[in-house]
């Protein structure tokens, strides 16, 4: 047990106002937790301005983006920091990361839109909408009739919160649910799950493809000519992978040679990211802008369900809930 | 059972594509589902009307989608029956021809799966404003552009009939609220509220989703015109899988250029194929669909086979048909 806790918590205006955190939600964040009331105290501060005053006295953070390369030195008390996104590549590697300090992050808060945003994709691509699309650009009436997507099989890579959340609306539709995890070996939602390493085995039974994996060192480049060129022909991949995943190049190629009838390619700001402005134009492939993913309206409330969770358990002694594994970087 | 083997005309149009021909192998899987009645039913294939004028004269029963209908009374005195292998019939209206006691029916119903899992991804498109994403693509601009869950989002359904219930029951999968209008205003299990034709504006202003999944008939031609578009919520969104008919495309774009429309999903047209020149091409946020969303490549035909043996059936015992056509109403 511990008495009392001093929680820093530092915006970031750079990453949108949606993601602000005001003492009037953590007010509303905290009712629904009302256990934690007067057991902790909160400062504020926002892009880093006057951040060593405020952290050297802090037990906690809350935060995206910290100066974590000094952290050790700057935090000498801290010992939790709770990230509000759920990938955090921008931290990697962990290095930085003192041994006495819990890094938790915010995996779960994007539910349920994540899912349905996923879910959307796979509908898209078994209907062929990315090509039909790509026709309507070129004023062709070119029929392409689907079947129906009961019984067809979905390989999950990467199966965690995102991925389990579109299974669930997946088996609903009738979809055989196949996955690879490194963390679980099984989950309510798929049909089978695999170590990482079956990856080859399992991409050619799949109708639909979706990437669901973090960037690390070992998800970089993951996804290349060889995986794509693994696919059945005409299958559709869904990629919410950050930059660096997926080959690009070879993406587009297999799009282009119809290997692959189409993509969902959840896009992060193009000019902060290697992009090809061709990609622009690639045949049989739709963006999303990296938002159908967060509900605005809830993604923050969430987060901050998940910060008052491990604020309690960490007044209670308890071990903290969506702890990031230092080694394998998520 | 009446024992008189019967007299079945298939008559397939090949401009419709592979996915719509109702042919011999295909009516052999059927048959072997069906034998009890296939043994009592005699079926002539004929494409694009190459065995129609030798056979018409003495069949029992047509299943066809274009023929030369108003000759019927005089080419075709013994047909009872007419199974048309589409849904939406407005091409052979009004319903006047044929010789006396025609029975006409169609596909209604046959779509339905398939319809439900378009009708399922058109509403996560609509409230993730995928038109609109589609547009800015093509203009090579990225924008964060935020949505909210569908859960408890209202979907809006214009024609409740077969198609319109598997689309209701497709939203109500994905947590909407469900609206309905029909003809009858009468109830249906997959619609929360139902709707007469004269509530169709109280629909409108509530529904983040319309389908419109209504027949094209006089009362339904150009139903969707400027008025109701000022009708419908601010920013919600549209989707024909119709008759294009049943939307004045021009009252569409000026309320998609507004904003008062974020987007549409068009998957029929008049005419169709849509000509090259349509402007509905290239408008912002909306997508058009070349009138392929229901028809399962697979099972389309399966599915039209079985109900057309189910109806063979019920004309050897005396039941009353599967699907009839209401001269009156057109569908």
């Amino acid at each position: 047990m511990t008495e009392h806790l001093r929680i820093h918590i530092e915006n970031d205006s750079t990453i949108g106002p949606l993601f602000e955190i005001t003492p009037e939600m953590i007010a509303r964040a905290e009712a629904r937790r009302p256990e934690v009331k007067g057991r902790w105290t909160a400062s504020y501060g926002r892009d880093l301005v006057e951040f060593e005053r405020n952290v050297a006295a802090a037990d906690g953070l809350l935060g995206w983006q910290f100066r974590h390369a000094e952290i050790d030195r700057l935090g000498p008390r801290l010992h939790w920091i709770q990230l509000t996104g759920a990938g955090l590549d921008h931290l990697l590697p962990l290095k930085w990361l003192p041994p006495r300090i819990a890094l938790t992050n915010a995996r779960g808060a994007h539910k349920p839109k994540i899912g349905e945003a996923l879910f959307m994709s796979v509908l898209m691509l078994n209907n062929f909408i990315p090509a039909l699309v790509h026709h309507q650009r070129a004023r062709r009436w070119n029929q392409m009739f689907a079947t129906g997507i009961a019984g067809k099989t979905l390989l999950i890579v990467g199966l965690g919160e995102a991925g389990g959340d579109a299974a669930r609306l997946a088996r609903t539709f009738g979809i055989r649910v196949v996955a690879t995890a490194r963390r679980t070996t099984s989950h309510i939602a798929a049909h089978e799950v695999h170590p990482p390493s079956a990856l080859r085995d399992l991409l050619p039974q799949a109708d639909i493809v979706m990437l669901t994996v973090p960037l690390t060192p070992q998800t970089r480049g993951m996804f290349g000519a060889r995986e794509i060129g693994l696919m059945k022909p005409g299958a559709g991949l869904v990629s919410l992978a950050r930059a660096g995943i997926v080959d690009d190049v070879a993406l587009k190629d297999a799009l282009a040679r119809g290997h692959l009838s189409g993509c969902v390619y959840d896009l992060e700001d193009p000019s902060h990211r290697q992009f090809d402005t061709e990609m622009w134009d690639c045949p049989n492939m739709i963006y999303l802008p990296h938002s159908q993913t967060n509900d605005p309206a809830r993604f923050m409330e969430n987060v901050l369900d998940i910060f008052f969770d491990n604020l309690a358990r960490a007044l209670g002694g308890e071990p903290f809930a969506n702890r990031v594994d230092p080694n394998l970087g998520y | 059972m009446n024992e008189k083997t019967l007299t079945l005309l298939v008559e397939n149009e090949s401009g419709l594509g592979p996915v719509f021909e109702v042919d011999p192998a295909r009516y052999r899987e059927a048959a072997a589902r069906h034998p009890d009645v296939a043994s009592r039913v005699r079926a002539v294939f004929s494409t694009d009307r190459d065995r129609f004028a030798q056979t018409i004269g003495e069949a029992d029963a047509l299943v066809g989608w274009v023929f030369p209908h108003r000759e019927l009374d005089r080419l075709a005195p013994q047909l009872r029956w007419v199974h048309l292998t589409g849904a939406g019939v407005n091409h052979l209206a009004p319903f006047d021809w044929g010789p006396p006691g025609l029975v006409v029916t169609n596909n209604r119903g046959v779509h339905a799966p398939k319809a439900a899992e378009f009708a399922a991804a058109a509403a996560l498109m609509i409230v993730n404003k995928l038109p609109r994403l589609v547009s800015r693509q093509w203009d090579r601009h990225w924008e964060l552009d935020y949505s909210e869950t569908i859960g408890g989002k209202t979907a809006g359904i214009v024609g409740v009939g077969n198609m319109g219930a598997a689309v209701a029951g497709a939203c109500r999968t994905l947590g909407m609220r469900v609206l309905g209008m029909r003809r009858s205003g009468a109830p249906r299990p997959e619609v929360d509220h139902m709707f007469g034709p004269e509530e169709l504006d109280v629909l409108l202003a509530q529904s983040d989703v319309v389908f419109l999944c209504t027949p094209l008939t006089d009362e339904t031609r150009s139903l969707m015109d400027s008025a109701r578009f000022a009708r419908m919520k601010p920013g919600s969104g549209i989707v024909n899988l119709a008759r294009g008919a049943v939307v004045d495309n021009d009252a569409l774009r000026a309320a998609l250029a507004s904003g008062q429309v974020s987007g549409a999903i068009l998957d029929v047209f008049d005419p169709e194929p849509l000509p090259a020149d349509s402007p509905l091409w290239t408008t912002p946020n909306l997508i058009v669909t070349p009138h392929c969303s229901s028809d399962d490549a697979q099972s389309y035909v399966p599915r039209t086979l079985d109900l057309i043996f189910d109806n063979l059936r019920r004309l050897m015992t005396g039941q009353t048909l599967r699907g009839i056509v209401d001269p009156r109403l057109g569908y």
